[in-house]
């Protein structure tokens, strides 16, 4: 039988039209099947991981190359994407150069300008999956969210496979700084490659000039020299404030993004946590409302607006310039200064370390280990495996040598480089001894799940504690309640175990201190 | 041979050729408009972050609790509140000074009238990030302004333009009408330019002042336009975001932020984007309504015409 003919009508076009492009959209994003995930699984408790050979990370690396070549996993060309900051082009791109020419592969850089940006970008690769990028360059602590998101590979086997030597031997890695840039819920989910450890650069010349010297000595009874202790600074930072002269005392970050900078190194210092075991905010305690008063006089008293209203770049300019008598940054501050392209007091730059807060006759200094990029690989890379040599590669003792020297916004961080010539020359002699004291007392930003969330609603309030608009104790108490939302929202249970890990990943001193206070038992 | 001849046929249907013609265009609708729509509904259903480590089509039920979560939250109506205010002011500001220059070019003649007119367009030709950045430089407190202010006035007269809510609101403000009455202007211009003479004319002829000409006469004739250009740069403007996060990122705090950079930081920031998404839903049909009664009058009076 026929059928009778059927006119098609608008409606029906519509739903037809609709039913297969939900039906296309569907397929490509809905429930794909989930790729098999590359990482290596955890072996037995006890099996013991069979070792690659090789003398150098280096040599381990380009060894475990050939052995996925020779099981047929890669092959001669095959393409890797990593994805950085732009900032880093000078320390990546001739690594790669060379990587591709010892292996035969092709990595290849994908640069992003805005650092905000790489965050949507992965988060995007996390909901997507697409495969379009292999490693991860992104900041230390977006591990934990690209982590929970199923987004990257958990390398721990590949660390006991290859030994990439970051927390042993003569190559380390200053501690503690290899293990928050790697660790998270006590598995190496990324490697650092750079160190964001805050360094305070000052104006020497006025430290050395005897009349200044004389007027301290009058003042406070005692040596004009720099300063050990929070207390003693913010004297320091009060003598030199001199506005009538164009020169402030100090820029420190109270602005939007970095505001917590300055009040975490005090608060710390000063035996505070963040949260306790219960992952309940700690912030509103005493340590934290005295350390937020101390930092509010300070910036409302002896600092410039703009280190309110400004961004990150203002201590790059103010202090170049001469319009602060210190300031402190990212290690690249005192690149800055020294260059006589971008300042006016080229050779009259001191470094010194942070100050801290005295307990029982010792001195416990606490400096903030700001933002730090470590790598990560994609677990839906192509070969994870060949992504791990290249990151060990890169960030090996010989290799990452000549990659971090470069100028880039990647950082020295095995302790033999400070003592390599390249980087006296590349960072200036003087200064190098005061980073690696700096760094071995450098604790990590929030590097919980949810990390941008928790440090963004902290500055947030602080900032407007900075701005005048509310009370310290008003400000910590409503980034407290924020805190808790977030954690209730993440899940407790799981934020607990990520920071009774984390709290691990700070200086044993701080930690020693916590223990005496009572916070934390172990 | 048959089978060709039958393709042939259906080709030359038109029905089916007609719909054939018209499935890219659907398909592509479906794809970036009503699919992606869906999606955002569904997300503002559930409770999800991409960090909470399931699929979004899994996540748990939330119902409307994302809506009434927005509705109680004090950041999000103190946005929203702030955004209506700069799009008053600013679109304010634009709509005045737009229609000042418009009668100025339309009624008078001077050498380089062409020129100029261009060069008033240049501003809303250029990238909202080179305004914002310009205009971020010009209110620093080592910028221009104050540099200026500290010249006539004396050291005392430095003015802390972020440091402040409203200053900092002002110069964002500022901003957008600098680049955006050139806008209002070239919609009006048009529009004073498209007017039929012959009523004009007969008012002068009866001795109509210039004001009860402008009253009675152009005003009239010209709302549609009016409008239009209002409701467009109203939309637009309730969107500001480049200028506010380069200019002041929405603080101190939170005393600057726009909903756009509200709603960037809980979906892109915080990850939220459940709750980014409620929201942008409840900005879409708060839009929607205010549209509609805007253009509601301009309708009845285009009917009645």
């Amino acid at each position: 039988m026929k059928k009778a003919h059927h006119q098609l009508t608008r409606r029906e076009f519509l739903k037809a039209a609709g039913l297969a492009a939900a039906g296309g959209l569907l397929s490509t994003c809905a429930p794909a099947p989930t790729p098999t995930p590359a990482a290596p699984a955890t072996p037995a408790p006890g099996t013991p991981v069979p070792r690659v050979e090789g003398a150098t990370p280096e040599e381990r690396a380009l060894n475990g190359i050939k052995a996925l070549k020779a099981a047929g996993k890669i092959k001669d060309g095959d393409t890797f994407v990593i994805l950085h900051h732009s900032g880093q082009r000078n320390n990546i791109v001739p690594a790669l150069e060379e990587w591709n020419r010892l292996t035969g592969l092709n990595f290849v850089s994908a640069e992003e300008g805005l650092e905000a940006n790489i965050y949507t970008k992965v988060m995007n690769e996390a909901v997507t999956r697409t495969g379009s990028y292999d490693i991860f360059l992104t900041f230390v602590n977006w591990i934990a969210d690209m982590a929970e998101a199923g987004l990257i590979v958990d390398q721990t086997e590949w660390w006991e496979k290859y030994d990439p030597e970051v927390d042993h031997g003569p190559n380390a890695y200053v501690p503690p700084i290899d293990r928050f840039t790697s660790l998270y819920k006590g598995r190496r989910y990324a490697m650092g490659a750079d160190n964001d450890t805050f360094s305070m650069f000052y104006r020497k010349d006025l430290m050395e000039n005897p009349d200044e010297q004389k007027r301290f000595e009058d003042k406070f009874g005692r040596k004009l020299e720099v300063p050990k202790t929070w207390e003693e600074f913010d004297q320091w930072v009060a003598f030199f404030d001199r506005p009538d002269q164009g020169m402030r005392g100090v820029h420190m970050y109270a602005e939007r993004y970095f505001a917590y900078t300055g009040w975490a190194a005090r608060f710390i210092s000063r035996g505070g946590a963040y949260f306790d075991d219960n992952m309940d905010p700690l912030i509103t305690s005493e340590e934290g409302v005295t350390a937020l008063e101390e930092m509010v006089r300070l910036i409302q008293n002896h600092a410039w607006p703009d280190a309110v209203t400004g961004d990150w770049s203002v201590a790059y300019t103010r202090f170049p310039e001469g319009s602060v008598f210190c300031a402190w940054a990212w290690p690249s501050l005192g690149k800055w200064a020294q260059d006589p392209k971008t300042s006016k007091i080229v050779g009259k730059v001191g470094a010194m370390e942070i100050p801290g807060t005295i307990h029982d006759g010792e001195l416990v200094r606490a400096v903030p280990h700001v933002v730090g990029w470590s790598f990560s690989i994609s677990r839906y890379s192509k070969s994870p495996e060949a992504c791990y040599c290249f990151i060990q590669w890169f960030c090996g003792p010989k290799t990452g040598l000549d990659a971090i020297a470069r100028v880039g916004t990647l950082d020295i961080f095995r302790q033999p480089w400070f003592n390599e010539p390249k980087m006296k020359e590349a960072y200036g002699a003087e200064f190098l001894p005061v980073l690696l004291a700096n760094s071995k007392n450098a604790f990590p930003d929030i590097s919980l799940r949810g990390a941008n969330e928790y440090l963004d609603k902290l500055n947030l309030h602080l900032q407007q504690a900075f701005a005048g608009q509310k009370k310290p104790e008003q400000a910590l108490k409503d980034a407290a309640d924020e805190w808790q939302k977030i954690t209730d929202r993440l899940g407790r249970l799981s934020q607990i175990e990520a920071w009774r890990q984390e709290r691990k990943n700070y200086p044993e001193p701080i930690q020693r201190l916590w223990r005496k206070k009572g916070i934390f038992k172990d | 041979m048959q089978r060709r001849m039958r393709w042939i046929q259906w080709l030359n249907d038109e029905r089916w050729m007609g719909q054939l013609l018209i499935l890219p265009m659907q398909l592509l609708i479906w794809f970036v408009l009503i699919i992606p729509m869906l999606i955002v509904i569904y997300l503002s259903l559930v409770s999800w972050q991409p960090i909470m480590g399931v699929d979004w089509w899994q996540a748990p039920f939330a119902g409307l609790r994302n809506y009434a979560q927005a509705l109680q939250d004090q950041r999000f109506l103190t946005a929203l509140g702030r955004t209506i205010g700069l799009v008053l002011v600013a679109v304010g500001m634009e709509f005045l000074l737009g229609l000042a220059l418009a009668i100025f070019f339309h009624q008078q003649e001077f050498p380089g009238k062409r020129l100029f007119a261009s060069i008033i367009l240049y501003p809303m030709m250029l990238p909202w990030v080179v305004v914002g950045l310009c205009f971020y430089l010009l209110f620093l407190d080592k910028g221009p302004v104050n540099y200026i202010l500290i010249s006539l006035f004396g050291p005392g007269a430095s003015v802390q333009w972020y440091q402040n809510p409203v200053l900092a609101l002002m110069t964002i403000a500022l901003a957008d009408v600098w680049q955006w009455t050139p806008f209002m202007f070239l919609v009006i211009y048009s529009g004073l330019g498209a007017l039929p003479p012959e009523p004009i004319e007969a008012a002068m002829t009866l001795g109509a002042s210039r004001w009860q000409i402008f009253r009675y006469i152009v005003f009239p004739m010209l709302k549609p336009v009016l409008m239009i250009a209002l409701i467009i740069r109203a939309l637009e403007a309730f969107k500001i975001f480049d200028l506010v996060y380069i200019m002041t990122g929405g603080g101190p705090g939170t005393s600057t932020e726009s909903l756009s950079l509200y709603l960037y930081r809980t979906g892109f920031v915080y990850g939220q984007l459940s709750y980014a998404a409620a929201m942008a839903l409840l900005i879409l049909i708060l839009v929607a309504v205010i549209a509609r009664l805007a253009v509601r009058p301009l309708e009845a009076e285009l009917e009645a015409r």
